[in-house]
């Protein structure tokens, strides 16, 4: 039990945070939009930091999914809940098409073509306008209907999300832990050995792309229903940017890493200062200072220092260490 | 009709080959893909453009805008990459990506978001070859990318520093054994680099509008002329640049404008999926 404390006790805080802000609609936007970029998040931690595949189009996988079901929703009249997996369904599928190239290819080119992938999704949107709405987007996206109750407040989508974003956290935990967890990280440390001990290396690329693109089909479809607008340039090159910058902040390969980039990423700037120029500055010497101070991520800095807690021998030795040297006597 | 298109397309590829140069030099010679070659080439391309603005004649604001972008990339490899030596490639890259965004910021803070209209270096009715009208900036593009690639390749082939630069490449621990000072190599590729994206910049405004969204496109462009050619090598680049740019331009003209982007981007997967390692690249064999 007491391992999952930490956890519980964020989940807890999740769940009330609405409250103690007095259900203010602008709060739960926000509190939503961490919770869609740490599932989007979440999936690109799956594909680059348990496999080490690296993606740059990763809101094609997003956009992907929120025009599915967008469309679905609107043009066909379907319910949210199929709309969603036929949408899930759809991302998977073009997981495997762009997974298929990444089985020839690796570090900068798979970068470049991933990149392309991203930049192909938004123009065909862009571009098939009788369908999508092209360049001015779809307006007036239903509220997400479940069963017999429809969502219409911001207090129950943010719940919605929330419930997907633990399904999201407890679905990452158990894959890394997993047989398939252990080989994609194999693949990540050592391709090469990883197929000599009989690890498929194929097999499991596609399975990281696939279940990346899930997660961020996932999150596409939470997007499009939290902000109920979308257009094609919701999702360039800039998100896929972010999602990447917001792993590596938050520390590559862990779960939690993913949250932490995500609210660091998406709350910081609100607090920051209402010029949108100089909340990018901030926030790319922000993101250079953080990788200087903690270089495995902000959950690495924290899993080192609660080594150092816990041992406090280490400290004090390194110390003591630190001060001879400074004397020259070390060694 | 297709050789104005060819030239067209010549003139666009010269611009995506210069930048991806700029990248390629950088990422062999410190192993660094740097997303923020864009941004900085905007940076020095809206110094050119308030540079203009100020009535300076317009060799001068070439030469101002090259030493503002070889100092600029000096000092960003001093203050910015030198602390981070040793760390992974992969944070290398987040640090350029969170300059790109400080530096987008830092250029609409200053020079707004509204786009502006960068005078053509050289004005005049278009030259006629044949019966086909060419457009002067075109020409003007083409030469000057010549003349920097004969630059380039000269500094690099016939220079003592050019020779160290290229041993420090090879094997960077040999190099400074040998005397090699590789803290001044870096700097210099860098210099190096960051003027030849500042110099498709200052060339590439007049053919669109100037505004701080400009350079992420022709830095996607030039990331892919780069993979196109191989990423480890320099003529590789120039060839996937002008590959790119005249293919664009046939599919433009024969298919559909609004597709052109996606179908040239298209076509470079099926190169890739060909040659994984690009036109003229050598295959990187790993050591077991």
């Amino acid at each position: 039990m007491k391992r999952y404390a930490p956890a519980l006790f964020f989940l807890g805080l999740s769940v009330i945070l609405p409250a103690v802000f007095g259900f203010s609609g602008y709060v739960l936007y926000l509190l939503g939009q961490v919770g869609i970029n740490a599932l989007a998040a979440l999936g690109l931690n799956i594909l680059m930091g348990l496999a080490g595949q690296v993606s740059l189009g990763h809101a094609g996988f997003l956009a992907i999914g929120a025009y599915t079901s967008v469309l679905l929703e609107m043009r066909l009249g379907w319910p949210f809940i199929p709309s969603l997996i036929v949408a899930l369904a759809v991302c998977i599928l073009s997981g495997l098409v762009l997974g298929l190239p990444a089985l020839r290819l690796s570090g900068f080119y798979l970068a470049v073509v991933t990149m392309a992938f991203g930049l192909v999704i938004t123009q065909v949107i862009t571009n098939l306008d009788w369908l999508t709405g092209g360049p001015h987007g779809i307006r007036n996206i239903p509220a997400p209907k479940i069963g017999p109750w429809t969502l219409h407040s911001d207090l129950t989508v943010y719940y919605l999300i929330l419930a997907f974003l633990v399904l999201g956290v407890l679905a990452y935990r158990n894959i890394q832990g997993s047989r398939t967890g252990r080989a994609l990280q194999a693949v990540r440390d050592h391709e090469i050995s990883a197929q000599a001990f009989g690890i498929h290396v194929a097999k499991y690329k596609l399975i990281a792309f696939v279940l990346s693109a899930a997660y961020a089909g996932l999150a596409g479809v939470l997007y499009a229903h939290q902000v109920r607008y979308i257009n094609p340039n919701d999702f360039n090159l800039f998100l896929s940017l972010s999602y990447m910058a917001m792993i590596v902040i938050g520390g590559l390969g862990f779960a939690s890493g993913a949250l932490v980039g995500s609210l660091v990423f998406t709350v910081l700037p609100y607090f920051l200062t209402r010029l949108a120029w100089l909340t990018w500055v901030i926030q790319g010497a922000a993101i250079v200072a953080i990788l200087r101070l903690a270089p495995f991520g902000l959950i690495g800095a924290w899993v080192r220092l609660r080594i150092r807690l816990a041992k406090p021998g280490l400290l004090v030795r390194r110390v003591i260490r630190k001060a001879i040297r400074g004397k020259k006597l070390y060694r | 009709m297709i050789l104005p298109l060819i030239i067209g397309g010549l003139a666009s590829g010269s611009v995506y080959s210069l930048v991806a140069l700029g990248l390629v030099w950088l990422h062999r010679s410190y192993g660094v893909m740097n997303f923020a070659h864009g941004e900085m080439a905007l940076f020095v391309t809206y110094l050119a453009f308030f540079l203009v603005q100020a009535g300076w004649p317009m060799p001068l604001v070439f030469f101002a805008a090259l030493l503002a972008a070889a100092i600029l990339g000096a000092g960003v490899e001093r203050a910015l990459l030198r602390p981070f030596a040793g760390s992974s490639p992969l944070s290398l890259v987040i640090v350029t990506m969170g300059l790109l965004m400080a530096i987008n910021g830092l250029a609409s803070g200053i020079w707004g978001t509204l786009p502006q209209r960068f005078p053509p270096s050289l004005s005049g009715p278009p030259v006629r070859l044949g019966s086909w009208p060419i457009q002067r900036q075109d020409l003007l593009i083409l030469g000057v990318v010549v003349l920097a690639v004969v630059a380039l390749f000269s500094f690099l082939l016939f220079t003592k520093f050019g020779l160290a630069s290229r041993a420090a490449v090879q094997n960077p621990w040999m190099a400074r054994l040998l005397g090699v000072s590789i803290n001044k190599v870096y700097g210099a590729s860098w210099a190096v680099s960051v003027a030849l994206g500042a110099l498709a910049g200052i060339l590439f405004a007049p053919k669109t509008v100037l505004t701080t969204s400009m350079m992420m496109f022709v830095l996607v462009k030039g990331f892919t002329a780069g993979v196109l050619g191989g990423f480890n090598s320099l003529p590789g680049a120039i060839l996937g640049g002008l590959f790119l740019g005249i293919t664009e331009n046939l599919v433009a003209f024969y298919l559909s404008t609004q597709w052109k982007d996606s179908i040239a981007l298209a076509l470079i997967v099926l190169v890739l999926l060909a040659r994984p390692e690009g036109l003229l690249g050598k295959k990187e064999v790993q050591r077991v």
